[in-house]
């Protein structure tokens, strides 16, 4: 900024109407500039001075003088108005007064808050009338026949106690019941009841346990204990069993296991996997107690058919799946006492299972023994013989069982069951023949004798 | 009521009285009467005068409030307004007076007198008292100040007006007002620097 950019600034300088940046350029020309300097000091000067000139009051009188000629004015102002705009109806001084009022602050505020209150009892009504969805309740329309409806209460549902045991696959309740782990679909509890098979142990509606029995190659411990029943645990024992000769299983009551069958039936769910487990299921209730037999230490063959053959009737008409305490009791009972246990069966239960299936499972004991040797395929075998004596399976079972027997030095337990097979029609010829082969007495269990195999 | 009125605006006290309210009217008299009539007072250098053409402005404003630009601004419409009166004045006094004129040069100029240097009907009685105070000798320096520059000083010092709304009522750019306010200023300061002189010289 110069002295000519600078002069006409100096005014504005003085009354402080200049511009921030345009006084801050003026003030450092000031501090550099003697002229400019000396004639903004007496602008500054001067201003101080104009303030003092005195402010002459006009008379007092010409205020009133002035107000008279204004009201006569506002007078002769409205009377024009009046007289140009016709008399408002009564409606319309009304509608006029209305409109004054509502432009008005606060008659505006009162008619906001009264809207607000309005709307608000407006709406208290439809919430009131919202309490069922509001508070989550369900129409629940009519279930479907069989089916359970759902709940329609608000409280939330308790958390089932239930403990799951991985191993057997199998849910716990608190009061021990116990139920497949896979709840299948319902069935007729008339179809469940005809399905069950000995003691209930073994669940129809479990479809490992079905599989199980085929005896696809398993060790023979699984096989062992599978066949057991539902909640049944896994045989402590890991060497294969034999059916035993000895005292009845105990501690396990029919009724007991009946009637823990029939608490079971009630939550029965699957009906199609019932009905595909069917025919197992009377193979496998037999092989349960067969299983529970061996668990106790051995069982007189005409004893443990006999239990088994009245668990069978029972539990045609018991609760689908067995009991768990029952179950699990001659489980947890300590393993089969040595192996001098009589493999010949008792008894003459009915030949209930389909012959397929025997010769199915026969095929199957067959193929473990080739892979695994025939020592795997005893409980399998064992198996086939409880659940039908007097088949044909039974009989080749039999003598392959006295054939492993004898491989291993056991002569007297290998003609127990040659003489046991010859009760079975099929195959009694043949074993009349192996058991002529037999030496008299059994060899020194240190050196066994190879005989050779039919 | 009159209280009401006091917080509103020019305009609007304006169009309350045209809307017949002449309470209105009365702030408008209060705000203005006293800047008004030094500014007629300053110019004129008649009381008696000042007073029947502050009367005279009021009374203009009334009659006239109907033509009144709102776009502009009410101090801007009443000061063209006592500007003209003060002109008005000073025409019939031209034809009964034949007092010299302080022609200082043509118009538009420094210190161009339009208006006829009147002696006082009745002279100032502060000033008489109190002819060496300062003030005293303000005022007539004022008085003294070219018509041009007297104008922009007055509306500037007794009314506030900014440099802008001055140069509407004058009818020039704003520079030049500013320019003219910058003389009188100097003006004044030399004026009262002669009197302070003169006064430790007399001490």
């Amino acid at each position: 900024m110069d002295c000519r950019t600078c002069e006409p600034t100096l005014i504005d300088l003085v009354h402080s109407e200049l511009a921030t940046d345009a006084a801050r350029e003026a003030h450092a020309h000031l501090a550099t500039c003697v002229s400019c300097r000396a004639s903004f000091d007496t602008l500054v000067a001067a201003t101080r001075l104009a303030a003092q000139l005195p402010m002459a009051e006009p008379p007092p009188q010409l205020a009133g003088r002035v107000m008279e000629i204004a009201e006569a004015h506002a007078r002769e102002a409205a009377a024009r108005l009046r007289v140009a705009a016709p008399r408002p109806t009564p409606w319309q001084a009304l509608l006029d007064f209305v409109g004054r009022l509502a432009t008005r602050p606060q008659v505006a505020m009162a008619t906001v808050m009264v809207l607000i209150v309005a709307v608000g009892l407006w709406s208290l009504p439809r919430l009131r009338h919202e309490p069922a969805v509001a508070d989550g309740v369900v129409v629940n329309p009519e279930p479907p026949e069989g089916e359970v409806a759902p709940s329609t209460g608000v409280e939330s549902a308790q958390p089932l106690d239930l403990k799951v045991d991985m191993r057997a696959r199998r849910i716990r309740s608190k009061d021990g019941m116990s139920e497949p782990a896979a709840v299948p679909a319902e069935a007729p509890a008339s179809e469940l009841a005809a399905q069950q098979t000995a003691k209930g142990k073994r669940s129809a509606d479990d479809p490992f346990d079905a599989l199980d029995d085929v005896d696809l190659g398993e060790p023979s411990r699984r096989a062992a204990g599978r066949g057991r029943g539902p909640l049944a645990e896994p045989e402590k024992s890991s060497e294969p069993r034999e059916f035993a000769a000895g005292p009845p299983p105990a501690g396990q009551p029919t009724a007991a296991r009946a009637s823990s069958a029939r608490a079971r039936k009630s939550e029965r769910s699957s009906s199609e996997r019932l009905d595909n487990l069917a025919e197992l299921s009377g193979a496998a209730a037999s092989r349960d107690a067969n299983g529970r037999a061996q668990a106790e230490g051995g069982l007189r063959q005409e004893e443990g058919l006999t239990r088994r053959g009245g668990a069978i009737a029972e539990s045609k008409s018991a609760a689908p799946a067995a009991a768990a305490a029952p179950s699990r009791a001659p489980a947890a009972k300590p393993a089969s006492p040595p192996p001098k246990e009589d493999d010949s069966l008792a008894g003459k239960p009915a030949n209930t299972q389909p012959a397929a299936s025997l010769a199915t499972r026969l095929e199957a004991a067959r193929a473990l023994a080739s892979e695994n040797g025939c020592a795997s395929a005893l409980p399998s075998y064992r198996r086939i013989v409880s659940s039908a004596p007097t088949s044909s399976e039974a009989g080749y079972a039999l003598i392959e069982m006295a054939q492993c027997r004898r491989k291993t030095g056991d002569i007297d337990t290998a003609r127990g069951l040659l003489e046991r097979a010859t009760d079975v029609p099929a195959v009694a010829g043949h074993a009349r023949a192996l058991l002529s082969t037999l030496p008299s007495k059994s060899p020194p269990a240190a050196s066994p004798k190879a005989a050779p195999s039919p | 009521m009159t209280a009401r009125f006091s917080d509103m605006a020019d305009d609007e006290l304006l169009a309350r009285f045209a809307s017949g309210e002449a309470a209105a009217f009365e702030v408008l008299i209060q705000r203005y009467q006293t800047p008004l009539y030094n500014f007629i007072l300053r110019t004129i250098r008649d009381s008696d005068v000042a007073a029947d053409l502050l009367q005279e402005a009021f009374t203009r404003v009334i009659q006239r409030h109907s033509d009144f630009n709102r776009e502009a601004k009410f101090s801007t419409w009443v000061y063209v307004i006592a500007r003209n009166l003060c002109f008005d004045h000073a025409r019939r006094m031209k034809h009964r007076r034949h007092a010299s004129l302080d022609a200082e040069g043509p118009a538009g100029s420094d210190g161009g007198a339009w208006v006829e240097r009147l002696p006082a009907a009745q002279p100032d009685l502060e000033l008489q008292a109190g002819a060496n105070s300062l003030r005293a000798r303000l005022a007539l320096a004022v008085e003294a100040l070219p018509e041009e520059q007297r104008e922009v000083f007055l509306m500037r010092q007794v009314q506030q007006l900014p440099f802008a709304e001055i140069a509407l009522v004058v009818g020039v750019s704003e520079n030049t007002i500013k320019s003219r306010m910058r003389y009188a200023l100097e003006r004044l300061q030399r004026a009262l620097s002669d009197y302070e002189e003169q006064a430790r010289a007399r001490a």
